[in-house]
């Protein structure tokens, strides 16, 4: 499993509760993401939404062109948005690079939103919260507890 | 009823994931019964009281969120009730550290309700975001 966040939170979950089933490998940035990809097997992506501790030049997204686009030249809401959306928009370069794996975000999108990002992204769940037995479920894994 | 921007949307999303997300990472998947591993006591003790990466504990974080969204014109009785789990969580450290089963699992019982209460704020006040945006 590759674990895609902007700190170790989602990897030290998934060790915890889903380590009997996956490797776990971590990638903080959708070019480690990719790197990582291409370096080995990988069953399914574990992806964070929002970025908000990753400094800005490991960001997927350009800040001026979506100030512009979207928020009337005001840099700073625009960089909030790419910090807000940042796991979709790593996970469009990982689809772009040409990797397809079940990718589950941990995160309560409505689903009207689940429906769009699948129809963009393809094999797209999302959970709720950090629940293992959900994302094992969709992961069809069983979540294990530490001894 | 004052209108609900999407600033104040935001916020709450960012309560959401910031806080509530993040102190049920433990406590939602400890088992149900029978002694729990040191691993996981430690977990959820770090989940609850430890900083986050980015510097505040998750319950500094939810206070300066909190006056973020009361600021934004949000007063809503689900603030007030995650700050009053906060203490009494606060007031529960020490039966962590002292590995007391039943108050562990007291405290991961608040834990689920501040992410439950969070949760819901962030939907509604995203639902209704969108509803006064279109």
């Amino acid at each position: 499993m590759l674990v895609v966040e902007d700190g170790t939170e989602y990897e030290e979950f998934a060790n915890t509760f889903l380590g009997a089933r996956f490797l776990v490998v971590a990638a903080h940035s959708a070019t480690e993401a990719i790197e990582q990809l291409r370096s080995r097997s990988v069953d399914a992506l574990l992806v964070d939404l929002r970025f908000e501790r990753a400094p800005s030049d490991l960001l997927v997204g350009d800040v001026d062109a979506t100030a512009r686009r979207l928020f009337g030249g005001d840099s700073v809401r625009a960089l909030r948005w790419i910090k807000d959306q940042q796991g979709t928009l790593v996970l469009a370069e990982i689809r772009k690079a040409g990797f397809r794996q079940r990718a589950v975000f941990v995160h309560d999108f409505p689903s009207e939103r689940l429906k769009n990002l699948a129809k963009l992204y393809g094999d797209v769940h999302a959970v709720p919260g950090f629940d293992a037995a959900a994302i094992g479920a969709v992961l069809d894994a069983r979540p294990r507890v530490p001894a | 009823m004052t209108a609900v921007t999407e600033e104040a949307a935001s916020i709450a999303r960012a309560l959401a994931h910031d806080v509530g997300k993040y102190v049920a990472r433990a406590a939602r998947n400890l088992p149900r019964e029978g002694n729990l591993p040191k691993v996981l006591i430690d977990m959820l003790s770090r989940d609850l009281y430890a900083p986050l990466p980015s510097g505040p504990t998750p319950r500094a974080r939810f206070d300066a969120l909190a006056a973020e969204l009361r600021a934004a014109g949000v007063a809503d009785a689900r603030l007030a009730e995650v700050s009053g789990r906060f203490e009494g969580l606060a007031a529960l450290r020490g039966s962590l550290e002292g590995g007391d089963l039943a108050l562990i699992r007291r405290a991961a019982e608040e834990a689920l309700a501040i992410e439950r209460a969070l949760s819901s704020l962030a939907n509604e006040l995203s639902t209704q975001a969108r509803g006064e945006s279109a």
